[in-house]
């Protein structure tokens, strides 16, 4: 009956929107899995550097969707939200640099 | 809606997920482990010929199927928190749905070990199995760890279990754990066994 204590309709409307949500993000997150085994594994493309700068780059871009709307960062305070985009950008810029540079 | 109503519908919405402290814990591995991700690219760069001979050995179907596998469970507990806060009696299936994914992953991971070893690709074989055992068998460590924890969630999300925001709180964290077992895979697999 936990339901009824939490009131109006609104909070599990809102409770159920993000679940959607979620599922959403949950078929790019697949959809981004499958193509960049596609690009790593079954050689679609020749060049590795730029193989690698793709693998990094959606790797990147997933770690950013699970922190948002799995951990959901997205509702967190602002300094939380800050500091996982600073990882994201952090992380990708670095791993380029020492794979391009190095 | 009263002016307190209004800040703790603020506050509702703007929450750190779980208890502040374990961010630190979570923030600290992210960092550990984006230097050990950065060793990964310096480790091929310098070997480059080693890297791509010990990659061809990997199974990257597996990891494939094991990346899709942690990101179904991490769907289930995301979902789960969420019907969990809804007052949903089902919420505490989801957690153990994770479990079972878990579960899974460490399976297709056992199988993946044992071809590798009947290979001959021992630890100490080359640099690069060093490397590859020692990374994954950390991550591993997280999923174990994560299963864990997710038993103890999936009993206390349980209908019978009254409702304490503590434990929800806790709930949370265990959650948040999860989704960082999920995020460290997506980049472990990305480096591991896509790069080249």
């Amino acid at each position: 009956m936990n339901e009824m204590q939490q009131g109006p309709g609104a909070v599990d409307t809102m409770g159920s929107a993000e679940m959607t949500r979620t599922l959403l993000v949950w078929f790019v997150l697949v959809g981004a899995t499958v193509s960049t085994y596609l690009i790593g594994a079954e050689r679609a493309i020749n060049s590795d550097r730029i193989v690698a700068a793709m693998v990094i780059g959606i790797a990147a871009v997933k770690v950013w969707l699970v922190a948002w709307q799995f951990m959901e960062v997205n509702r967190a305070p602002a300094g939380l939200r800050h500091a996982i985009n600073a990882y994201c950008v952090g992380l990708v810029a670095l791993l380029l640099a020492l794979y391009l540079i190095g | 809606m009263t002016v307190l109503e209004t800040l703790a519908e603020r506050d509702r919405q703007q929450a750190v997920p779980g208890e502040p402290g374990l961010w630190v814990l979570i923030l600290g591995d992210l960092l550990i482990f984006g230097w050990f991700f950065a060793l990964i690219v310096m480790f091929r760069n310098e070997n480059p010929a080693l890297f791509a001979a010990g990659q061809a050995q990997l199974h990257q179907d597996y990891a494939m199927f094991n990346a899709l596998v942690l990101l179904t469970s991490s769907l289930l507990v995301a979902n789960g928190m969420r019907m969990l806060r809804m007052g949903n009696p089902r919420a505490s299936r989801m957690f153990a749905g994770a479990i079972v994914c878990g579960a899974v992953f460490a399976g297709v991971k056992a199988i993946e070990y044992t071809s590798l070893v009947n290979e001959g690709h021992l630890v100490a074989a080359n640099e690069f199995f060093l490397y590859y055992f020692f990374f994954t068998g950390l991550h591993l460590g997280h999923v174990v760890l994560g299963m864990a924890a997710l038993a103890v969630a999936a009993v206390w999300a349980r209908p019978r279990h009254a409702r304490r925001p503590r434990r929800e709180r806790a709930i949370e964290g265990v959650a948040v754990f999860w989704h960082l077992v999920d995020l460290l895979w997506i980049v472990l697999f990305a480096l591991l066994y896509l790069m080249r």
